[in-house]
Parts: structure tokens; sequence; C-alpha cells
């Protein structure tokens, strides 16, 4: 709705800048320009209903088609991304509480902020800059083998990664502090049980929340780690489409990250209640 | 001694020491203790004092073009290099603290603005009052950041007046969740019964009562706040969206140079340096604020 504003003339932008008034006036017929704007909007949510998001403005092509192609690509960035993030994360914040207010725990703290506090396009320009020119070890930029895949997803990865280690710390030593921990160490079980199977189960109920809100957001915030990468995936195509006033793209796209945010949402909860069965009972 | 006696002879010592103590001196105290906090502290301010100061501390105007001198490395007349017009890269970054200071402080204004006075509304009256707002909070929160800061700015257009329209009312949710929270819990405190019980006004228990309870959250949150307030400005004006040129931005600073990595790399260390720890700054000073005021905040 907010794109009705954005200035520009759409039509313009099609037809070029040599273009007649009366080129101009047919291009905005067939693209129902010329109507009012309630039944431009009409129109719209009714094609929403039917799948339909219309066809792009300068690809001339259906803007389900365009975001269906870029979509697995950055779900592949993301889903490479969130692994990242789940096992070193998870792994950081454990190693964090266990050994607590010892100098690991400062060093993974304070790296940890650290990390969330570094632009991840200027991230990856270092990793292009040091991975890919100075060692050769990777490709810089670009989509298509496994290869391309490394560098995008830790630079994708890495405030995601501290947000994490952030969390499953401060988690972990919430549930070290309760009774039942106390009850597990009593009965003498073996320090690692008791961390791993009686703390870390629960400590983990928090963790999988912000892990599965990320994997949302990384979404729709790979855009600049695209942009860096030059990788083809939504978010790039998004931005793309916004500088080029692409609107039904830019429409399409955003309401589809809007879908996948509440389906991932949605299991979110359903992880959430198998490894807190006491949910199952409130809902 | 096994670290939980340790702790337990810490909480006697501050047991002690809040009978002699104000409350206030307490904070500074527990502040002064933790040292990443206090280097946060430093290099805020050193922000603020090189913002202030830029015209004396840069060597030479931002915007001075000199071709002769164009991409070279870092050396004694110009410390940090100079980039592709030949200006000084040192000079750019000096004067570059004052976008991202402006943005600390006026984006995250506009969203505490916002954020608390929507956040007390909502949690003192309740409602349909409440439910209205809670859900244009949830509907921020369910758009990607950067995705609905990019969209305000290709509404708005490019600009930093607009860089600090799209990030503040984006950021007010935070702030009106925040608010709403503590307002919910304070609410059922004895002495705002006591008020209502005297007839004082809405306005002036929402004001006078229940505000005070509000502040410590928003206080934190306001440096954690500017720190990713300053991170998204860079971002917009990375993806050319947000500050124009030839006025410098750190964000803009590294857009420009994407390409000149392997011949230039100083244009792109330095400038990204300044934001990571600006940014780290702020938020060390925000995370030892909520330590300091109170270890069990939520945030």
């Amino acid at each position: 709705m907010l794109l009705y504003l954005i200035p520009g003339d759409p039509a313009r932008m099609i037809a070029g800048k040599n273009a007649t008034p009366e080129m101009l006036q047919a291009i905005r017929h067939e693209l129902g320009l010329d109507q009012p704007w309630y039944k431009q909007y009409l129109n719209y949510l009714w094609k929403i209903v039917h799948l339909d998001f219309g066809n792009s403005y300068r690809y001339k092509r259906p803007v389900a088609e365009i975001i269906f192609d870029a979509a697995p690509k950055t779900a592949q960035l993301a889903i490479t991304a969130v692994l990242i993030e789940a096992i070193l994360g998870i792994i950081a914040g454990v190693i964090s509480g266990v050994k607590r207010y010892s100098f690991v725990d400062t060093l993974i703290t304070v790296s940890a902020l650290a990390a969330s506090a570094i632009p991840i396009y200027w991230l990856g320009m270092m990793l292009q800059y040091w991975f890919g020119l100075k060692l050769k070890l990777l490709p810089i930029s670009g989509y298509g083998t496994p290869a391309h895949l490394i560098l995008p997803s830790i630079a994708l990865a890495t405030s995601s990664t501290a947000l994490v280690a952030l969390m499953t710390r401060s988690s972990f030593l919430e549930v070290s502090s309760m009774d039942f921990v106390t009850t597990a160490y009593a009965k003498g079980l073996p320090k690692w049980r008791v961390i791993f199977i009686h703390i870390l189960r629960n400590a983990m109920i928090p963790v999988v929340t912000v892990i599965g809100l990320d994997l949302a957001s990384l979404m729709g915030g790979a855009v600049l780690t695209e942009t860096v990468f030059s990788w083809p995936g939504i978010g790039r195509t998004i931005y793309q489409a916004i500088l080029m006033r692409d609107a039904p793209i830019v429409l399409g796209g955003t309401l589809f990250l809007a879908i996948v945010f509440v389906v991932v949402n949605f299991i979110v909860d359903i992880i959430y209640a198998i490894l807190d069965p006491r949910i199952r009972l409130e809902a | 001694m096994e670290p939980r006696e340790l702790e337990i002879l810490e909480n006697v010592s501050e047991l002690e020491q809040k009978a002699l103590v104000s409350p206030n001196r307490q904070i500074i105290n527990r502040f002064k203790k933790n040292k990443p906090a206090v280097f946060g502290l430093i290099i805020v301010l050193i922000l603020v004092i090189v913002a202030i100061f830029a015209p004396f501390i840069a060597p030479y105007p931002y915007d001075k073009v000199n071709y002769k001198e164009s991409l070279k490395p870092p050396s004694a007349k110009h410390w940090l290099g100079t980039d592709l017009l030949g200006r000084d890269v040192f000079s750019r970054i000096v004067y570059g603290s004052r976008v991202s200071l402006e943005v600390g402080i006026i984006a995250v204004a506009i969203s505490v603005t916002i954020g608390v006075t929507l956040g007390l509304i909502s949690g003192y009256f309740g409602g349909w009052i409440d439910a209205l707002i809670m859900r244009l909070v949830d509907i921020t929160y369910s758009f990607p950041f950067l995705l609905f800061a990019i969209a305000i700015m290709t509404i708005l257009g490019p600009g930093l007046i607009n860089v600090f329209i799209a990030i503040g009312i984006i950021n007010w949710a935070w702030f009106a969740r925040v608010t709403r929270g503590s307002v919910l819990s304070a609410k059922e405190q004895e002495y705002v019964l006591a008020a209502v019980a005297m007839g004082a006004s809405p306005l002036r228990i929402m004001f006078k009562h229940i505000m005070p309870n509000v502040i410590a959250p928003v206080i934190v949150g306001t440096a954690l706040n500017s720190g990713y307030a300053i991170l998204a400005e860079a971002a917009l004006s990375f993806l050319g969206i947000g500050v124009q040129p030839p006025y410098p931005s750190w964000g803009l600073m590294l857009s420009d140079v994407r390409n000149y990595i392997t011949t230039a790399p100083w244009m792109t260390i330095y400038p990204g340096l300044a934001i990571a720890l600006t940014v780290l700054g702020f938020i060390l000073l925000g995370n030892g604020l909520r330590d300091a005021i109170d270890p069990r905040m939520k945030i």
C-alpha cells in the first residue's frame, strides 16, 4: 500500500525517457494504474488470494516466478547460517556457562559482543579480502558450487552466532542455579550427565526461540550479505526492485517474507512443545 | 574456596555496603567495577569529543579533493591513506563520527518519545487501546528490520533527516513493549492504588507515579538502541539510500570503495573498524548499565 506513495512513475521507467504521452497512457492502462487507488488495492487483494502477485514491471515476468526462483537460494544461505549459529553458538554458550567467570568465559562473552557490533557487509568484505584475495582459498562472490556458500554464510551467521552464544550462556546459568540441578548433583550423577541431560535440555527452550526467529529475519536481513557477495537471493531481488520502483516485486516479496515469518513462528511453537511438555498442558 | 562461597561472601559485603551507601552511589560503584562497561563508556565519550571537535582534530577538510594524492596508502602525511578523489581517510572518519552520533541521539530520541508514550498509554488503560497498540507493535516486529527501513527510505527519499525518521519509527516498538511491561507491574503496587484512592488524575498517576519505574529500562535500552541505530544508518548508507555524498558517513565510505579492496584495502578497513568500535562501545555501556542498575532486568 505504501508503495503507491513512492515518487517516480513506473510507466515512465518502463517506456524510457523518449516515450510519447500516448505510449505512457497505454502502459498505464495495461498495468491498471489509471484506475482509482481503492480499485487498484482491491484488485491486488483479490489476486493475492489466488496466489497471483502480478507481473514485474521491469522483467515482464510473474512476480511469483521471480520470488520462487530466488527464495531457495536465500533459504540455502539462511539455513547454512542457522546451522552455523546453532552449532557454534550453543557450544560456545555452554563452555562459557560451565566455566563461568573464567578467562575463557570472559573471552567468549566479549568476543560475542564484539561480533554483534560488526557490520555484516564489512565482515563480508574482509572475508573476501583475506580468504578470496590473499589466501586464494575460496571464491570471492557469485553462486554455484558449495564453496561459494562458505563465505556469505559465515558473514551472515556471525552476529546471530554471538546472540545465540550469549542467550545460551545466560539461560544455562539461570537453569544451573535451580533446585533440581542441585538434586541431580546430590544424587551423585556424573557432571556431564547433569550438564547435558538436566541443564541443557531446559536451557535450550529460550535458545530455540531465538534461533527460530532468527531464521525468519535472516531471510530478509540477507540483503547486505547478498549484495556484497552477489548472491541472487530474495533480499537482493527486493532491494534491486525498490531501486527500480518495481512495486509488484517489492509487495510480493515483502508479503512472502511475512508469510515465512508466520510459518517459522508456528514451527518454533511446535518444537517448543516437544522440548517442554508443560506447555501442552497450558495450551 | 569454592566459587559458591566466594559469591556468598560478596553478597555479605554488598549488604554491609548498602547500609552505608546511597542507592545511586551503589550503582556507580558497581559500574566502575565492570571493566568492559568502563571501556564502553570511554569509547562513547571519545566519539562525543571527536564529533564535537571534528574541525580541530581532522588535519584536512572532509571534502578536499586532490587528484594528485589519489589512492595513497597510509603515511605520515595521510595517517590512514587517501581515497579515490585524494580525500584524507582519517579526516573523513573524524567527520563521519558526527553522522553516527546524530543518529544515535536523534533517531533514538524519536523512538523513545513514541515508544514510551504509547507504552504508558497501552499499559495504563489496557482494553482495546492496549490491544490496538500491541498489534501495531507485532506488525512492526514482523517485518525484517532492514527491509522495512529500505521501504521507508524509498518512500521518503535518501538523506540524513529521513534516516532519523526511518530508524526512529521502526525502533519505537521495542520501547513500547518494555515500557508496557514495567507499567503493568507498577500498576499493581499499593502506592498507585493509594494515588487512585486519593483521586489523582490518570495523567498525574501515569507521569508522577508510574513513569519513574520505566526510566531504568529505558536508559539501558537507549544505550543499546543507539548502537543498533548507528549500525542501521551505516547499512542504509552502504546501500546508497542513506546519507548522500559528499558528506562522509562511515557506511557510505564503505560503499564507495567496494571495488577497490584489492588495490586500496585501507579505505575499507578503517571506516569498518570505526563502526564496529562505536557500536561495541554503546553495547558494552548498555550492558554495564543494566548490570549496575538491576542484573535481573530482562532486556
